[in-house]
């Protein structure tokens, strides 16, 4: 069995299957006593269950987060709730149905109030509900958020919200049914380091929960049915695998400078503050995209001003004077954020997305720059707009930010004065009109995914046309070309912070196409680093005239594979 | 029956933490304990109860205890309130 291999490494672990059956209410229902027994036992199992959750989330993540299931538990002792329950089963209902009917009357009114408190009680609420009934009925589920052993994540689909509440020190690999090389899940699990398989078909009806299993993340192998022999040389592959990785650690430390002597920023993407860490460890010079989403997709409700400055400023500060590129809200198209409602559409990616839903729900645009502005103060900040289409779009979000700046200049809070303000190059009309946008802003930061995925026509996240999606694709590169030449006209920076970036394949094109700043996942830096030092200016710049005549994206591939063995082999021999 | 006014000085008011601590401190008393809140009574030792009060900080509200330790409760959840519980 295989699929796309997404984010490199070997692993073997038990798997666990992300359960998501819908319920069903029973029809038949004991007497209301011997209901109501059931609900009283569910209820205290929950609550036990909750305590325990609590008490080691005190431990390990501190009081504030142990907080949030504190109130959990209030509200699962509360009489308030108990006892219109026990009401609701005299009446002759189910457990199960009753604990669902009194708590969405409950939940409902909550979610009527439009504040962002009760709209979080609202789903903590749902969460208790959820719980009751699946205890009720004997349904399991798995619990992710505190895994015993090093597990691999099985699912039809991993959704950013489910990832945000894993344990992920014990995750040690992800599979998934959907999804291409680009899907969100993918760019997570390059974040943080775990392999991952995406695109598997027949994946839940073949792989159990319990199940031992091998797979390599890189050409996206799964290792069913292995014998002993096959485990043992697996199991050596892996130590071997973390050896070679604290190799690159040991390089990480220097500069990105080629052969010639030609030096490039080499910079990390991150997700959330505590990736920030691991952009530093691996060698990172600075943050590439920050991308600001983790604030809205694992919190259940809208981030106010105050949490989303500390966000930023711990970035900040733990970057000192090193660049961070914060990529404003990217939201709607395949993430979802259940605190805006968003409804949906039938073509998300080319709908209300990151900017666009911006201009809709100014109030959420607003929210963010003030919190980046505030935060400039603590280091070298930078603020990159996605998914911009079109000049007027870029004006209105300058326009927004100044207005900003001269709100907190009338509320005396200080900010910097000095920000740099970028956009993603990821609509192929901005790469064709990259001159004109490079006089209006002071870098550009090209995104490989949505721009393959706009260029080609290709939904990144759609296993049945993932064979057409690809950044070697000549139109691809002509315009990764158009938009580094634009932005060198007006002299500013072309940076890219696309998968395309940590590809080392790429590199050698993109060093001889002129790009600047190469921004990647933390694991990809120590390898481009080392690379790169193998290079010459000049012989990119050859290998990149070359490509550019080429037709065909299989022949782009192969020559940039020929171009990298080669130059590999030579310098081994050297 | 013990009644005593008091101001909410908590920062988030009677939402969060302090309603959290509010329910806890209440249900240590055999007495009941209400929140008189613009006229409306909310029972105290239900979380969904405080919550329901919707009380902002700098609202002054009425501690309504009735019971056998009425004076204790009424004395520790008005001394709560006014402490601003940790916020």
């Amino acid at each position: 069995m295989h699929g796309y291999g997404v984010s490199k490494g070997l692993c073997y672990a038990k798997v666990l299957v992300l359960n998501e059956e819908a319920v069903v209410f029973p029809v038949e229902i004991g007497s209301p006593e011997e209901e109501e027994k059931k609900f009283l036992d569910a209820q205290a199992a929950v609550l036990e269950e909750t305590i325990r959750l609590r008490d080691r989330t005190n431990e390990t993540a501190g009081e504030n987060a142990a907080d949030i299931l504190d109130v959990h538990c209030s509200l699962l002792k509360d009489g308030g709730l108990i006892n219109p329950i026990k009401e609701e089963i005299a009446k002759q209902t189910g457990a199960a149905l009753a604990v669902e009917r009194v708590m969405n009357e409950v939940i409902e009114q909550f979610e009527a109030m439009e504040n962002e408190y009760f709209a979080q009680r609202a789903l903590d609420l749902k969460d208790i509900k959820d719980s009751l009934i699946r205890k009720i009925l004997d349904i399991e589920k798995a619990d992710i958020s505190s895994l015993p052993e090093p597990t691999i994540i099985a699912g039809r689909d991993i959704t950013p919200s489910t990832t945000a509440g894993m344990d992920l020190k014990m995750v040690s690999g992800l599979l998934m049914e959907l999804g291409g090389s680009t899907s969100h899940t993918a760019i997570l699990a390059r974040t943080l380091d775990i392999p991952a398989v995406v695109g598997v078909k027949d994946l839940l009806s073949t792989v159990k929960t319990g199940d031992m299993v091998g797979f390599d993340g890189e050409t996206g192998e799964i290792f069913l049915g292995m014998n002993e022999e096959e485990i043992e040389a697996l199991k050596i592959k892996i130590v071997k695998q973390e050896k070679e990785r604290s190799k690159w650690d040991m390089l990480s430390g220097r500069p990105a400078v080629t052969d010639d002597g030609k030096r490039f920023e080499i910079y990390g993407n991150i997700g959330t503050p505590e990736d920030a860490e691991k952009v530093l460890d691996r060698g990172g010079e600075g943050i590439g995209l920050f991308r600001s989403e983790f604030l809205y997709l694992s919190s259940k409700s809208l981030p106010d001003e105050e949490k989303q400055y500390e966000a930023y400023r711990k970035v900040l500060e733990k970057m000192g004077e090193k660049p961070v590129i914060v990529r404003t809200l990217d939201i709607g198209g395949d993430k979802d954020v259940p605190a805006l409602r968003l409804s949906k559409e039938a073509n998300p990616f080319l709908g209300l997305r990151a900017l666009r839903l911006c201009r809709q729900e100014e109030e959420v645009f607003h929210t963010q720059l003030r919190a980046l502005l505030k935060a400039s103060l603590y280091g070298n900040l930078k603020i990159m707009f996605p998914m911009v289409s079109s000049m007027e779009e870029l004006l209105w979000a300058k326009e927004k930010l100044k207005q900003c700046q001269d709100e907190l200049r009338a509320e005396k809070i200080p900010y910097k004065e000095k920000i740099e303000i970028g956009i993603m190059v990821e609509i192929p009309a901005v790469a064709v009109m990259a001159e004109c946008f490079s006089k209006e802003c002071d870098f550009f930061s090209i995104g490989t995914n949505d721009l393959t995925q706009y260029t080609l026509a290709v939904d990144r996240g759609n296993e049945k046309v993932a064979d057409l999606y690809t950044y070697y694709h000549p139109a691809v590169i002509k315009l990764i070309k158009m938009a580094i030449e634009g932005a060198h006209k007006n002299n500013i920076m072309c940076g890219m912070c696309g998968e395309a970036a940590g590809d080392p394949k790429m590199i050698p094109l993109l060093i001889g196409m002129g790009l600047d700043e190469y921004s990647m996942a933390a694991s990809a830096i120590p390898e481009v680093k080392k690379w790169m030092s193998r290079l010459n200016t000049e012989k990119c710049k050859e290998l990149a005239e070359q490509i550019l005549k080429l037709n065909k994206a299989t022949e782009v591939e192969g020559m940039l594979c020929k171009f990298y063995i080669q130059n590999n082999i030579e310098a081994k021999e050297r | 029956m013990v009644k005593r006014k008091v101001v909410v000085v908590s920062k988030s008011g009677l939402h969060a933490r302090p309603a959290n601590l509010l329910t806890k401190e209440a249900q240590h008393f055999h007495s009941s304990v209400e929140i008189s809140v613009k006229g409306k009574l909310f029972n105290a030792k239900s979380l969904l109860g405080i919550l329901a009060a919707g009380v902002d900080c700098g609202t002054e509200i009425e501690v309504v205890c009735d019971g056998t330790d009425e004076k204790e409760a009424c004395e520790a959840i008005t001394k709560l309130i006014a402490g601003g519980m940790g916020e």
